[in-house]
């Protein structure tokens, strides 16, 4: 027979700790979101910094998995297609071979990118090694440039670039071969690079 | 003034009330969350809470027990499902359906939407075959379909994926009300469309019949169900006691055969129903509701 | 007129009704929507968004103050006469396997090993990262977002 004193002790504890979560769960957390910055030096735009259409996003570099480095600022005048991908998210696996094969038929006119978050399940190089895809992937450690191209943690999420490195797509969703083609298009289109026509 | 404390004590929130509503709170402390529109990425999203949670709410702090097995399950090939179902075996053991009558959040919603004042279906020999209904479920859509497909190499939570209610309302709704999220509407299409009928169907379901949802659709309820006599805490019936009356079953909104059953949710009706005073709740030999004296005669010598 | 059984009908009435029209609102979202990637010919235009879900709302909103209104009218109205019981179908009812035995007790801590067994084994194998992973980078189309 438990006392009624026992019964007490037990709502004040409980009360406290769910206080205590409340505290600890809401507490402000080092990372803020980019701050929008204004035009970088030797910028081909003058668009402000970030990851919504329309806006020019920040330079990163990361090494990819074949071990060449990616610096963003490298690929201007191409098209820019970064794919935020995972081993284990069916849907992200499923288009993957429509990013490869923009890859493949648009050549040197779009640079593609599949990035997968530094929270691994299974080793990303491992995983790729059962497939022969010619797109680029890097995984980014520490997570910056995930949180540059907006943060969000869910997945598949696509971006795109034109030849400026302006955004002009970023959504969460996957996307069939023809979606991709029409937005590598309009991308192309409206890069006006420095290539003639 | 005791027009007022009679109200009161006639509607005073009972202890199961009070405990439903800590959990749903303290599995949801990332108030945040909603204001912002974004999930917790914290390191407690490695512990499962015990009931039905789903992570993509704005104010998860753990993951979802459901989520979690399906997602295992689903990736079997690469690792066994050993660390989900070593922590369902705990919560099961210990508490079994006690966490669907006292810790599950989307058991609170169903039992408030079904105070709404409209008429009631009772219990009837279908609801009773209908309760099975969620062990199919669970065989198919938590475990086959996503073991068929592991073994592809495809990951596949078909319940959370097709079915799952509670991820409609916490995830899509919860995130997606937030203007933050307005371009994350571009992501919505045919699989969203069905499941928000779902939800919609399973809330108005709930309405009228009690805990719709977790008598004949719940895995998770499934699987803590089949902890049914061996869990720590529940409710027992002292079968010295007993007159064999049938007034606990009679009392009882879950459709059991007997107390403490697999249908059972121990939230302790059955207590104030039986006129013998036979029945309480007990995590072990320590009696939580219920006749304090009647310590159920032991078999065993002192 | 037994006003509580009116009010407590309508009120049932009105939440099925209320139910089919959100069903009806998404699916009008929906075909809007597949209709308008149809119509401009783009295969990235959101079949959902914002504006367009606000608009269906609003035209659910009368019904779902109707709904609330009859609630409060049912409510009001005070709770229905009490039913009596359904008799129980047996004579007797006999209550089994109530009893803490130590055979139960031995099975228990059995199973408390194992689960322990396995937890430990999970950690080691990487399901704890595994379910940290999967909670935090969200795979929207495995919890039907898609």
């Amino acid at each position: 027979m438990i006392s009624a004193r026992f019964f007490r002790f037990v709502r004040w504890a409980a009360l406290v700790a769910l206080c205590a979560a409340l505290v600890c769960f809401n507490l402000p957390d080092g990372t803020t979101a980019a701050p929008p910055g204004g035009a970088a030096e030797g910028s081909l735009s003058d668009a402000p910094e970030g990851h919504e259409p329309g806006e020019r996003l920040p330079d990163f570099a990361l090494t990819q998995t074949d071990g060449e480095a990616f610096t963003l600022s490298a690929h201007r005048g191409q098209v820019v297609v970064i794919n935020l991908w995972a081993t284990w998210c069916t849907p992200c696996v499923k288009e993957l071979p429509h990013f490869d094969r923009l890859q493949r038929e648009y050549g040197e006119r779009v640079a593609v990118l599949g990035i997968h978050s530094d929270l691994i399940t299974d080793d990303v190089r491992g995983y790729l090694s059962n497939f022969d895809y010619g797109m680029g992937f890097a995984v980014d450690e520490g997570g910056g440039v995930i949180a540059s191209l907006g943060g969000s943690t869910m997945l598949p999420q696509t971006v795109v670039l034109d030849g400026r490195g302006v955004v002009t797509y970023n959504q969460v969703g996957s996307l069939t071969y023809e979606a991709l083609e029409e937005l590598v298009s309009a991308a192309l289109d409206a890069g006006a690079p420095k290539e003639p026509g | 003034m005791g027009k007022i404390r009679t109200w009161w004590r006639r509607r005073r929130p009972t202890t199961r009330r009070l405990v439903q509503l800590y959990a749903a709170v303290l599995y949801n402390a990332h108030v945040r969350g909603f204001v912002e529109g974004r999930i917790y990425t914290g390191p407690t999203k490695a512990v499962c809470v015990p009931g039905l949670n789903c992570y993509s709410c704005p104010g998860a702090v753990g993951a979802c027990p459901l989520g979690a097995l399906q997602n295992a399950i689903a990736s079997s090939a690469n690792r066994p499902a050993f660390y989900v179902l070593g922590m369902l075996m705990l919560f099961g053991l210990t508490l079994g359906r006690v966490i669907c009558g006292w810790l599950c959040p989307v058991g609170l919603v169903q039992e408030l939407a079904h105070r709404l004042p409209t008429p009631k279906l009772g219990k009837n020999r279908a609801t009773r075959a209908l309760s099975r209904l969620k062990y199919a479920i669970l065989a198919v859509f938590v475990v086959l379909i996503p073991l068929w497909y592991a073994f592809r190499r495809v990951p596949m939570p078909a319940f959370c994926k097709y079915i799952c209610p509670a991820g409609t309302l916490e995830g899509a709704v919860g995130l997606l009300s937030n203007p933050v999220n307005a371009d994350k509407f571009g992501m919505l299409g045919i699989l969203f469309t069905g499941k928000f009928i779902i939800m919609t169907v399973t809330l108005a379901a709930c309405v009228l019949v009690y805990r719709a949802f977790c008598r004949f659709v719940c895995p998770l309820g499934a699987i803590y169900g089949l902890f049914a006599r061996i869990a720590l805490v529940g409710a027992r019936v002292d079968e010295a006691a007993c007159t064999g009356c049938g007034a606990c079953v009679r009392a009882c909104p879950m459709d059991i055969r007997r107390v403490g059953d697999h249908e059972c949710i121990h939230c302790g009706l059955c207590v104030s129903a039986c006129p013998e005073k036979a029945i309480s709740l007990r995590a072990g030999r320590i009696v939580l509701k219920g006749p304090a004296a009647a310590a159920p005669k032991r078999r065993e010598t002192p | 007129m037994n006003w509580s059984k009116v009010t407590r009908i309508a009120a049932a009435v009105l939440t099925l009704a209320l139910a089919a029209a959100l069903c009806a609102a998404v699916l009008t979202l929906y075909a809007a929507g597949q209709a308008r990637r149809a119509r401009t010919g783009s295969l990235t235009a959101p079949v959902f968004t914002r504006e367009d879900a606000a608009v269906q709302l609003r035209r659910v909103s009368p019904l779902a103050a109707l709904w609330l209104a009859s609630l409060v009218a049912a409510a009001a109205a005070g709770a229905p006469a009490g039913r009596r019981g359904r008799p129980a179908r047996q004579a007797r009812l006999r209550m089994r396997g109530q009893e803490e035995t130590p055979r139960r007790r031995a099975l228990r801590a059995a199973l408390y090993a194992a689960a322990v067994a396995l937890l430990a084994a999970g950690i080691l194998n990487g399901g704890l990262n595994d379910v940290l992973v999967k909670a935090v980078n969200i795979c929207t189309e495995c919890i039907g977002l898609g």
